[in-house]
């Protein structure tokens, strides 16, 4: 099976990101009875809701790519993951999306952001994540014509410019991100060249307030 | 309830979530919630949530999950609220 990654970033100190664990309706639409209790349980608060939020975001980018039509319904899904509570810098669980789709989630977090990474299917021989502040000057990336159809916002220049950051690091050059658009529907990010999608290179971009995070994977040689 | 009001309603509805302001000035059906107005997924189960006190319906997540642009959010508020 093909490897698929998802990725989510939380700015903590968002004011949009702020009292999400009071807000019982909009919880009860999201989690399923079992993380209500859990986040209540633990009195998580914020970052508790982060948690649980940002895990499901990552693992539905990972396992769309997999199965295009899978609906956004959060509440069906069951993230396990021990603790809710800050303090951890790192930490691993998962996403159950179905019965036969289990992804594996960690996350990250620092002072004012939490970034989770989903993984779908084997794992891949090498993955490369960073988080960055929004910069205040636009990214020195260059982008392609191809590459801008797929933007407009700021944000997204800066985070696909960190991702060729990370893509350099792994030794791939002269590549462009591109997102295409398929019956009015924004396909995930892709890596290409000449417009030709990298095999065996995937990758997720996002953005929330002030941060920017992206995440590549590197599927191992044997894998398709 | 006609469809221009639902329409007015539900921009009226969206316009506090939207990220991307400037895209408010052409807003239409064809405008995509989520592509074009920067809306991201929390905010949209915001918006969802609104329309369900606003127009006292009840959306299920397929039927959420099959809202994109400004005019399939009015269409299914429209059959909701027949």
């Amino acid at each position: 099976m093909k490897s698929f990654v998802g990725n989510d970033l939380i700015d903590l100190d968002a004011a949009h990101n702020r009292g999400r664990s009071q807000q019982p309706r909009f919880l009860q639409k999201i989690f399923s009875v079992a993380e209500c209790a859990q986040l209540a349980d633990q009195n998580a608060g914020d970052f508790g809701f982060a948690l649980l939020w940002s895990a499901k975001e990552a693992a539905y980018k990972a396992a769309k790519k997999a199965q295009p039509h899978l609906v956004f319904a959060p509440r069906r899904w069951s993230v396990s993951i021990e603790s809710l509570l800050p303090g951890l810098a790192d930490r691993h669980g998962r996403v159950q999306i179905d019965e036969q789709t289990q992804v594996a989630v960690q996350w990250q977090s620092a002072a004012h952001w939490l970034h989770c990474i989903a993984l779908l299917g084997t794992p891949s021989a090498r993955i490369e994540h960073a988080v960055a502040a929004l910069p205040t000057t636009p990214p020195a990336a260059n982008f392609s014509a191809r590459e801008r159809a797929g933007f407009s916002r700021p944000e997204s220049a800066a985070v696909r410019s960190l991702a060729k950051q990370l893509l350099q690091r792994c030794g791939i050059d002269e590549v462009e991100i591109l997102r295409d658009s398929e019956a009015g529907l924004r396909l995930p990010p892709r890596a290409a060249v000449n417009g030709v999608a990298l095999a065996g290179v995937d990758l997720s971009l996002s953005h929330d307030g002030a941060y920017v995070a992206a995440v590549i994977a590197i599927a191992a040689r044997d894998q398709p | 309830m006609n469809e221009a009001e639902i329409t007015e309603k539900v921009i009226a509805l969206i316009t506090p979530y939207v990220k991307n302001r400037d895209a408010l000035v052409g807003i239409s059906k064809d405008t995509s919630i989520l592509g074009d107005l920067g809306v991201n997924s929390a905010r949209l189960v915001d918006i969802v949530l609104a329309f369900e006190d606003a127009f006292n319906i009840e959306v299920s997540d397929d039927a959420a999950d099959s809202i994109t642009t400004v005019g399939d959010a009015v269409a299914l508020i429209g059959k909701l609220v027949a």
